[in-house]
């Protein structure tokens, strides 16, 4: 995966402050593809939408109507692997209840770390996607072996 | 006539004051972080050119926002804890006597049942518990005007599960009941089962939704005492 033309990871951003979105906007684009939001039922909306999926999602915790474990809980759900990155601080965090095992970058991060997190949780995804196709695809040639 | 004293007052104080330089922090990190992903973007585009090389202040001035910014972090985590405000007093402590302080103090007209075995006994503070079960009750007695509140306690397991009910509308989502300052009440803050699911946390119990047919039933676990 680049950082230049259509092999840049695709990365979908939620959070309900638009300072910090638009922030965490300029931080990223220069190595990979950026949408942001700053409702969850909006990003909800984007990814069933979305033609050519997003490899991570990154939202905040606290966000009114749907917090980010939630929203996150949501997108682990879809058939495709998308990658869920929480961007939290430790107090929500462990007030937070998050099982759902999701990784977590808490605040106050430094830009060059949340690069390098987005950067490889989109590789991770790419790879699952991949091996998911290439599973599919032998199966598919078993069955019709067998038939 | 003079107001009777507030026995649960000071603890009351401390742990709303706890809760609202959390919210503080919380608003004042996001915007840290926004002046420090901002600072980072301009400082890669401006790197490359000629101002950067030729006024020293520049680089200088983007380490020095750098510097401040995460120097500020730090200064907004050193926590203002309740514990570092007031000594503590832990101490092993019946749960109807919890539920008795907090039903006694507590600022409402409802009708309050206990039915609380005398044997179910914790580890804490009396008067944090006693504070938190007693933002517990109020919530329920303003569940609505005539409200009828039901306190009940057992032992499960290693857990002693303290149970506050009320036969008012009900109570569908408790995160959003928890968000700090969400309230459905005229004239309240929205900071009380914040509070009491802090001093829960700290008595290494928490706070849940139980299942009822009617009304709300808000559930206090906290480890029990063999």
């Amino acid at each position: 995966m680049s950082g230049s033309g259509d092999d840049r990871a695709r990365v979908l951003v939620v959070d309900d402050e638009r300072s910090v979105l638009d922030s965490i906007e300029a931080v990223l684009d220069e190595h990979a593809n950026v949408r942001t939001t700053t409702h969850p039922m909006e990003a909800l909306r984007l990814l069933e939408a979305g033609d050519r999926s997003f490899h991570v999602v990154c939202a905040d915790y606290r966000m009114p109507m749907m917090n980010g474990v939630t929203l996150l809980q949501r997108v682990a759900q879809r058939p495709e692997y998308i990658s869920c990155l929480l961007i939290t601080g430790a107090e929500e965090y462990f007030r937070s209840d998050n099982k759902s095992g999701h990784y977590v970058l808490l605040k106050p991060f430094s830009p060059d770390r949340l690069v390098a997190l987005v950067l490889q949780l989109a590789r991770v995804a790419q790879m699952k996607r991949t091996v998911g196709e290439l599973v599919g695809a032998q199966s598919g040639r078993h069955r019709t072996a067998k038939s | 006539m003079s107001r009777q004293r507030d026995p649960l007052a000071l603890v009351e104080q401390l742990a709303v004051a706890e809760e609202i330089a959390s919210i503080v922090r919380h608003d004042l990190r996001n915007r840290l972080g926004a002046i420090r992903n901002a600072g980072y973007f301009l400082k890669r585009r401006v790197s490359t050119t000629e101002l950067w090389a030729n006024e020293p202040r520049v680089p200088k001035f983007f380490g020095l926002i750098e510097d401040e910014v995460v120097a500020a972090d730090a200064l907004i985590h050193a926590k203002l804890a309740l514990a570092q405000l007031r000594e503590r007093c832990i101490a092993e402590l019946s749960v109807a006597r919890c539920m008795d302080v907090a039903a006694g103090a507590a600022r409402v007209e409802a009708e309050i049942e206990l039915a609380v075995p005398s044997d179910l006994r914790v580890s804490g503070d009396l008067e944090e518990l006693a504070v938190a079960l007693r933002a517990l009750i109020e919530n329920a007695a303003e569940s609505h005007e005539h409200a009828r509140v039901r306190l009940e306690a057992a032992r499960f397991e290693d857990r002693a599960r303290l149970v506050i009910i009320d036969d008012g509308p009900g109570l569908s989502d408790l995160d959003r009941a928890m968000r700090p300052t969400f309230t459905t009440k005229p004239g309240r803050v929205g900071l009380g089962l914040n509070v009491a699911e802090r001093i829960a946390r700290r008595h290494g119990g928490s706070i849940s939704l139980g299942p009822t047919e009617r009304g709300a039933r808000l559930c206090l676990e906290l480890p029990a005492v063999p």
